[in-house]
Formats: C-alpha cells, sequence, structure tokens
C-alpha cells in the first residue's frame, strides 16, 4: 500500500513522485551550477589560451585530485549503505568522504600559500587561478556541511532506509563538485 | 523465501562492485592525463579534454545515476 501525502492546494502525491520531483529539482540546480562553471572555464581559455604557470604545483595536483576522486566513491559506498539500511557502513562511509574532502581543501590551501607568491591574484594567471580554484573549493566547503548534515542525521538514527533523499541530494551534489574538478584539474594544471 | 531476502543482496554486491571498478578506471585515466601533460605529444589538449569528458560521463551515469532521470519518464 503506498502512502498517499496531501500538499497545501489538496493534490495528491505519493512519496515516489515527491522523490521524482526532488530529484528533477537536483538536477536542474545541477545544471544551472554547470553554466557557472563552464563560464570560468571558457574564460580560462579566452584569457590564458594553452597556457599555465610552470611554477604550479603538479604534485599537490595530482594528489588532491586522487583524494577527490577517492571521495566520491566513499560517497557513493555512503549511499548505498544507507540504501541497504546499513546505517553503520553509511556513517563509516560518510566519516571517510568529510575526512578526504578535508585533505582536499588543506591541499588547496596549501597550494594557495605557494601560489600568492608564485603567481598572485594581480597577474592574469593568478586570478583565473584563484577564481576558478577558490569557487570550487567554497563549493567543496558546502558540501562537507551538507555531509556533516547527515551525518549528524545518521548518527541520530534520524534517517532511515526509505527516505534516503537527503543521502542522496548530498551526495549528488558532491559527486557533481568532482565532475566540475574533472575539467578545473587538466585546465589549470595540465594543459600547456 | 531464501531466494527473495538473497537477491537484493546480490544486486547490492554487485553495485559496489561497479563503484569499485569505476574508481580504477578513473584513476587509470587521470594518471593518463598526466602523462600526456608530461610527454606533451601533439593534440594534447584534445586528448586531455576527451579523457576528461570519459570521466565526468563515468560519475554521471554510475555514481550519479543520471539514468534514473529517463528511467521514470518511462514508467
Amino acid at each position: 500500500m503506498t502512502a498517499v501525502t496531501h500538499t497545501a492546494d489538496g493534490v495528491h502525491e505519493t512519496p515516489e513522485k515527491r522523490l521524482g520531483i526532488n530529484q528533477l529539482g537536483m538536477w536542474l540546480f545541477i545544471l544551472s551550477e554547470s553554466m557557472l562553471f563552464a563560464g570560468l572555464l571558457m574564460v580560462r581559455f579566452s584569457l590564458l589560451g594553452t597556457e599555465i604557470h610552470e611554477e604550479v604545483s603538479q604534485v599537490i595536483g595530482l594528489l588532491i585530485t586522487v583524494i577527490l576522486l577517492f571521495s566520491s566513491y566513499t560517497a557513493f559506498s555512503a549511499e548505498r549503505a544507507a540504501a541497504r539500511g546499513d546505517l553503520a557502513g553509511a556513517k563509516r562511509n560518510l566519516l571517510l568522504t568529510l575526512g578526504l574532502g578535508t585533505v582536499f581543501t588543506a591541499g588547496v590551501a596549501f597550494e594557495w600559500y605557494e601560489a600568492l607568491e608564485a603567481f598572485p591574484p594581480s597577474t592574469t594567471f593568478g586570478s583565473v587561478f584563484f577564481t576558478m580554484t577558490g569557487l570550487h573549493a567554497f563549493h567543496v566547503l558546502t558540501g562537507l556541511v551538507m555531509l556533516a548534515i547527515v551525518y549528524r542525521r545518521v548518527k541520530r538514527n534520524q534517517l532511515s532506509s526509505s527516505d534516503t533523499w537527503p543521502m542522496e541530494a548530498s551526495v549528488k551534489y558532491w559527486h557533481f563538485v568532482d565532475v566540475v574538478w574533472v575539467f578545473f584539474y587538466p585546465a589549470l594544471y595540465l594543459i600547456s | 523465501m531464501s531466494d527473495v531476502q538473497e537477491a537484493p543482496e546480490t544486486t547490492e554486491t554487485s553495485g559496489m562492485g561497479i563503484g569499485t571498478m569505476v574508481l580504477l578506471v578513473l584513476g587509470v585515466l587521470t594518471v593518463i592525463e598526466y602523462l600526456i601533460a608530461v610527454s606533451k605529444p601533439p593534440g594534447q589538449l584534445a586528448l586531455i579534454f576527451v579523457i576528461a569528458i570519459g570521466k565526468a560521463w563515468l560519475i554521471l551515469v554510475y555514481f550519479m545515476h543520471v539514468k534514473q532521470l529517463w528511467k521514470k519518464e518511462a514508467h
């Protein structure tokens, strides 16, 4: 038997329908955010062509990329665990994702510390580099806050296997942040 | 009864297997990207971006389940 809820305007709504609407809304949000990052990517190529600064740290770039990719896997595992009702697994993988995300942010902060001397924001490459990594890091921080809220709910047993939308939404957002970095990494570190 | 209970477990295990496989492929593609950047072959820009698109596609399909959008439409 399917539970039916009534919206304010009296329309009958099943949980499946609500979930579908939520998912569509999330994808539209992700699409609109993609425009922002695509614009930044175009600005980067418009201003710099195929040029990158030789002092950009290849080691840090590669390391933080691998860390972010791995965090996507742990986020995926957390979502899977929550869906099958394994709250301990969900908690463990969420914690791992939070840790990896924090390490990524620390890596970016360290890169900024080095970059401030090598190519300050007053230079063309510097302004592009700091804007792109800064906006991305802000999204990483937002994702961390969302994941931390979900972790708190899982820890307090406030998340059931039938209502995993908060988990799904925050994990989707986290994967999106990863997809953005998949394009930013070569644009800022590799192409020359 | 036991068959009914085991089915989701098997699906779950294969889901995790796919996740691990996707992670490995993403790692290998990242290393290839890096090696292309270091060796600087002709058409480096195109090669690197084709790989980046491939990586994004993997994340979208296997981690973000983008296909659920049009699968729901079919019902």
